[in-house]
C-alpha cells in the first residue's frame, strides 16, 4: 500500500512534523531495493508505541532500524511501508558502575556506551562492530563479535529489555539485576529476531571491568589446522585470551590473539602462546583487516563445531574463487567474504553444498537480485513450526519486518 | 483394590505397567519437593525415552489431565508439584550421558542426569559443567533447565541458561522437537533460550546439550571474618568496585555461623558478625594477584581474620561451613522458610539491614547465607510451624522481604523460580502487558494449562491439597534442604 497524506499527518501528530518524512527517494532507508513510503523518527518510547499502534491499525508494514549497518541481513521484505528510525532514541538511561550494569536507549551507538563505561574502567562485552552500529541494531541482528571467545554472545550479557510490541504496547522483560529468573525470558526471543517480533527500545546489560593489560599477538601460519590447534591449546590452558581470530586474505593466513588480564597473567600467556606458536611454525605478522571493517559485497556466516573449522576452511580455499575468511575458531564461527559483484548465487550454492550436519549458513550480504531468489537463512530448522506460531502470536497482522526472517516469517 | 482407571491402563500400555505408579503409597513421595507445597498426582509415569514421554503427553491430552515433569524434586519453588493433579512424568529412568565431546566442549545428556555427574564424566578431560546449585549432588539437569538454576559460581559464569546449547522437547501436542543444536549460533528464534527457565510450563525437556568449561588452572579460596555484617557487605562492594570478579562471593551471617559451629565446628569465632567466602579462579598468576588484592581489601574493610586456602583440602575446609549451613539451621528451629530475592549490588547493605529489621519486627530469627556478589539474598526465617499462626506470619514476612527487594529495583527470584509460591508477586515487577506477551508465548507452544498448571502466573487458585496460599512454600527442616 502507499501512504497518502492522511497517514503522514497521523504520524506527524505522534512524533512531530519534523520527525516524519516521505522523502525516501535518496534510498537511505531502502531495504533490498524497496523504499518505504514514510520514515518516522520517534523521540520517546511512548512515541514508538504510538507509531506501532497506528501502523497496526492502518496495516502498515514497519521495519525498525538503527544505524543500518546490518540492514542487509535478512530476506527481502514482503512489504515495506514505514521505516521506524530509532536514531533519535539515544543516551544512557542509568549507569551505576558499582552495580556493573548499564541501561541505554536502543538508538545509542555501542561506541557511546563503551566511552561512558571506559571512564570507570569498565566495558560491555559486545562488538567490535561496524562504526555507528547501535545497541538496538546489534541486539536485533544478534551481532556476535570476536570477544565471543571469552565473554559470550549478546544474549549472555543482556539482562533486561523494553520492547514495543507490534500492536504498540510498551513492555518489559527481565530487569536490572544481574541474576533474575522471574517469568519467561522473552529477551532471548527478541535478541536476534531481526525486528520481526517487537521493537527493542531499551536494553540493560551486565558490564565487566576492563582488563588491566591487553596486547595482541598476530602470527602467520601455513595451515589453518595448525592455527586452530594453537587456538584450542590456548583455550585448554586457560591463557587469558579475550579473542582469537583467524584471518585469511589471499594467501596470508594469520591468527590474532588478544591477550587481556592482569599484567602477570598476560605476560605468561604471551610467553606460552609464543612458545606454542613456535613449535607449530607460527611467524610474527602484521594485523589484518577485521570483521568490523569488512565490506565484502557477498558474505556468508557459517556456524559449526570448533573441530570442524579447519576442514571447512580448507574446503573454502579449494573453491574456484576462494573467499577472504574471518573466523573465531574456538566458538565455531566462520565469515567468508567475496569481493566481486558477480556469480553470488553460484558461490552460495557451492558453499551450501559443502555443509555437513551441525553446520548452518546465513547469507549476511549478497546482491539484491540474488536475494530475491534465495532464503538467506537456508532450510528452516526442525522447530520452524514453533517459530511460526510465535510470530503469529507476537505479530498477528504480520506488520513487523514481514518476510525478512527465517522461512520468510 | 479398585480397577485402575482408563488413563492408567492406557499409560501402562504405553510405557509398561511396571513404570506407572498409582497406589497411594507409591504416589506419596511424588506429592512434594523441597518446599512443602503438596499436590497428589493421579499417577506417576517413569518413561525411559522421549517417545514414551510423548506417548504419555498425548494420553494426558486425550484424557484432559495436566502433566507435571519432575526431576529429583529438590526445587525450592514448588515446580515439581502437581498442583492440579494429573500425571507426573518422572525423568529418573532417563539418566544417561549420551555423548561427551571434549574437543568441542559439550555433552548431550538425558534430562534425569544428575548435575554433578556431568562434571564427574567431564573431569578426566579437564572439563566441568559450571552451574552448581547447592543441590548438585541430587538435582537433575532437566530440573535445572526448567528453573534456570544458579549456584555460588553464577557470579562469574551465569545461570543455567548461559550453558545450554540445545534441547530436545516434547510439546503439548506430544511431538518431539529439537531446539538449537551443538553450535554457538543457531538459525531462527532462540527457542532454547525461552524454554530454559519456563518452569515446565511450555514443554517437557527430553534431552539437553550442555556446554562444558575447562577447569581453571588455579583456585584460591579466602574466608574473611568480620565483627560487623556492615563491614562484610561494604567489603563485597569494595571487591566488585575494585574490578575483581570472583568466581564466587558468599556471605555467611552470625546466626548461620552460630548454627554451623554448634555441630560442624568450622572455627567461626563466637563473637564474629559475618564472614565472606571468596573464590578466585584463573591462571596461577591471576588467582594469586587477585587473592592478594582481595586480601588487602578485606583488611581495609576491617576483617579481623582472613584465611586462605589454595589446595583442595584447605579449600574444602573453608567451604565446609557454607555447605553445611542449611543442615545446621535445621537444628536451630523446627522449620525454616528459604527466601530468594535479588537486589542491585549497591543496595545490598541497605536491604540486608531491612531484612533484619523486618524479622525483628515479626519476632522471628533469621539466618542469612547467600550469594552476595551478585546481590542474590537467601534469608532463612526460623520458626515453629506448630505454633498457631506462625506459618501465616512467616509468609507475611516473606512477602515484606520480597517487597524490599522489588522496591530496591530487584527481582522476586534469582535462581529458585517463581513456581507456585511467588506467582502472585509477578505483578510487582511485570505489568499486565508484559505478562500478556508471556501468555502469548505459552499460546504459541500450545501448552495452555496442559503443562504444570498453576505455576509462574498470578491466579487465585490454590495448589493441590494446600488449602491456603499461606501454607505454601515452607521448607521442612533437615539436612536434605538446599539453597
Amino acid at each position: 500500500m502507499t501512504l497518502n497524506t492522511a497517514p503522514t499527518a497521523s504520524l506527524a501528530a505522534i512524533v512531530g512534523h519534523e520527525n516524519v518524512s516521505s522523502m525516501a527517494t535518496e534510498g537511505a532507508f531502502s531495504v533490498d531495493g524497496l523504499a518505504p513510503a514514510a520514515i518516522a523518527s520517534p523521540g520517546t518510547y511512548e512515541e514508538v508505541a504510538g507509531v506501532m499502534a497506528f501502523a497496526s491499525d492502518a496495516g502498515l508494514a514497519v521495519i525498525p532500524r538503527g544505524a543500518g549497518t546490518s540492514i542487509q541481513l535478512g530476506n527481502v521484505p514482503s512489504r515495506y511501508d514505514l521505516a521506524l528510525s530509532l536514531a533519535r532514541l539515544t543516551g544512557i538511561v542509568e549507569y551505576e558502575p558499582a552495580d556493573l550494569t548499564v541501561t541505554c536507549r536502543a538508538g545509542t551507538p555501542l561506541t557511546t556506551v563503551q566511552d561512558a563505561l571506559e571512564k570507570h574502567g569498565q566495558t560491555l562485552s559486545l562488538g567490535p562492530v561496524p562504526a555507528g552500529a547501535t545497541i538496538g541494531g546489534i541486539l536485533a541482528a544478534n551481532t556476535i563479535g570476536r570477544y565471543v571467545h571469552s565473554r559470550g554472545r549478546p544474549r549472555d550479557v543482556t539482562i533486561g529489555l523494553r520492547v514495543v510490541s507490534a500492536d504498540g504496547r510498551l513492555t518489559r522483560v527481565g530487569g536490572k539485576v544481574v541474576k533474575n529468573v522471574a517469568g519467561y525470558d522473552l529477551g532471548k526471543l527478541y535478541i536476534g529476531c531481526l525486528g520481526t517480533l517487537g521493537v527493542i527500545v531499551e536494553a540493560t546489560f551486565k558490564v565487566t571491568t576492563a582488563p588491566a593489560t591487553a596486547r595482541t599477538l598476530t602470527l602467520r601460519f601455513e595451515d589453518a589446522r595448525v592455527a586452530c590447534e594453537l587456538a584450542a591449546e590456548i583455550e585448554r590452558r586457560g591463557l587469558v585470551a579475550a579473542s582469537i581470530e583467524l584471518v585469511q586474505h589471499s594467501d596470508e593466513l594469520t591468527l590474532a590473539i588478544e591477550l587481556a588480564g592482569t599484567p602477570n597473567a598476560v605476560a605468561r600467556s604471551e610467553r606460552e602462546t609464543l612458545e606454542l606458536a613456535k613449535l607449530r611454525g607460527g611467524q610474527p605478522a602484521e594485523d589484518q583487516a577485521s570483521f568490523e571493517t569488512d565490506q565484502s559485497p557477498l558474505r556468508l556466516r557459517i556456524a559449526l563445531l570448533p573441530t570442524a573449522v579447519p576442514s571447512l576452511v580448507a574446503a573454502l580455499r579449494e573453491l574456484e574463487q576462494p573467499p577472504a575468511l574471518i573466523a573465531w575458531p574456538t566458538a565455531g564461527l566462520v565469515h567468508a567474504g567475496w569481493e566481486g559483484e558477480s556469480n553470488h548465487l553460484g558461490t552460495i550454492t557451492e558453499v551450501r553444498a559443502q555443509l555437513k550436519p551441525e553446520m548452518s549458513l546465513v547469507v549476511e550480504r549478497c546482491s539484491a537480485e540474488v536475494k530475491q531468489e534465495i532464503d538467506v537463512f537456508g532450510e528452516p530448522p526442525p522447530s520452524f513450526a514453533l517459530m511460526r506460531q510465535i510470530k503469529q502470536q507476537f505479530d498477528p497482522n504480520g506488520i513487523l519486518s514481514p518476510g525478512r526472517f527465517v522461512g520468510r516469517l | 483394590m479398585a480397577q485402575p482407571s482408563k488413563l492408567i491402563r492406557d499409560l501402562q500400555r504405553a510405557v509398561g505397567a511396571r513404570w506407572v505408579l498409582h497406589s497411594p503409597e507409591d504416589l506419596l513421595v511424588y506429592e512434594y519437593d523441597a518446599t512443602i507445597d503438596r499436590g497428589r498426582p493421579e499417577t506417576v509415569v517413569l518413561p525411559e525415552n522421549a517417545e514414551q514421554v510423548a506417548a504419555s503427553v498425548r494420553l494426558a491430552r486425550r484424557h484432559g489431565v495436566p502433566v507435571t515433569a519432575r526431576g529429583a524434586g529438590t526445587g525450592l519453588s514448588g515446580g515439581a508439584i502437581p498442583c492440579e493433579g494429573g500425571i507426573v512424568i518422572g525423568t529418573a529412568r532417563m539418566n544417561q550421558i549420551l555423548e561427551l565431546d571434549p574437543l568441542n566442549r559439550l555433552a548431550v545428556v538425558d534430562p534425569g542426569v544428575i548435575n554433578l555427574d556431568i562434571t564427574r564424566a567431564a573431569e578426566p578431560h579437564g572439563l566441568y559443567y559450571a552451574p552448581d546449585p547447592s543441590s548438585q549432588k541430587a538435582c537433575t539437569i532437566g530440573g535445572n533447565v526448567a528453573e534456570n538454576a544458579g549456584g555460588p559460581h553464577t557470579l562469574r559464569y551465569g545461570n543455567t541458561t548461559n550453558h545450554i546449547l540445545g534441547l530436545e522437547i516434547v510439546t503439548a501436542e506430544g511431538e518431539i522437537v529439537e531446539l538449537g543444536g551443538k553450535t554457538f549460533d543457531q538459525t531462527g528464534y532462540d527457542l532454547t533460550g525461552v524454554v530454559v527457565g519456563s518452569e515446565g510450563t511450555l514443554a517437557i525437556v527430553t534431552k539437553v546439550i550442555v556446554r562444558l568449561l575447562h577447569r581453571p588452572e588455579a583456585t584460591v579460596t579466602l574466608l574473611a571474618i568480620f565483627d560487623e555484617i556492615k563491614q562484610a557487605s561494604e567489603t563485597v562492594s569494595a571487591i566488585i568496585g575494585a574490578g575483581i570478579l570472583p568466581a564466587a562471593l558468599e556471605m555467611i551471617d552470625k546466626n548461620t555461623m552460630d548454627a554451623v559451629e554448634e555441630f560442624a565446628h568450622c572455627g567461626y569465632p563466637p563473637d564474629a558478625g559475618a564472614a565472606l567466602l571468596i573464590e578466585l579462579e584463573g591462571l596461577r598468576e591471576e588467582a594469586a594477584e587477585q587473592s592478594d588484592a582481595v586480601h588487602a581489601i578485606c583488611e581495609r574493610g576491617m576483617a579481623r581474620e582472613v584465611r586462605v586456602g589454595s589446595d583442595p583440602a584447605e579449600r574444602e575446609k573453608l567451604w565446609a561451613g557454607r555447605k553445611s549451613a542449611l543442615g545446621a539451621l535445621g537444628r536451630k528451629a523446627p522449620s525454616y522458610y528459604i527466601l530468594d530475592g535479588v537486589v542491585p549490588r549497591t543496595k545490598l547493605p541497605a536491604v540486608l539491614a531491612g531484612v533484619y529489621e523486618c524479622c525483628e519486627r515479626f519476632g522471628f530469627a533469621v539466618a542469612n547465607v547467600f550469594h552476595a556478589g551478585d546481590g542474590n539474598l537467601h534469608p532463612n526465617v526460623l520458626f515453629d510451624e506448630r505454633v498457631p499462626g506462625a506459618t501465616e506470619r512467616v509468609l507475611e514476612l516473606g512477602e515484606e522481604i520480597m517487597r524490599l527487594c522489588v522496591d530496591a529495583g530487584g527481582s522476586i527470584t534469582g535462581e529458585h523460580g517463581v513456581g507456585y509460591e511467588k506467582r502472585n508477586y509477578m505483578s510487582w515487577i511485570f505489568s499486565e502487558g508484559d505478562m500478556e506477551m508471556m501468555a502469548r508465548l505459552k499460546l504459541a507452544f500450545g501448552s495452555a494449562e496442559g503443562f504444570n498448571p498453576g505455576k509462574v502466573f498470578p491466579t487465585s487458585k490454590g495448589c493441590g491439597e494446600v488449602s491456603s496460599r499461606m501454607a505454601a512454600a515452607l521448607a521442612k527442616v533437615g539436612p536434605d534442604a538446599y539453597v
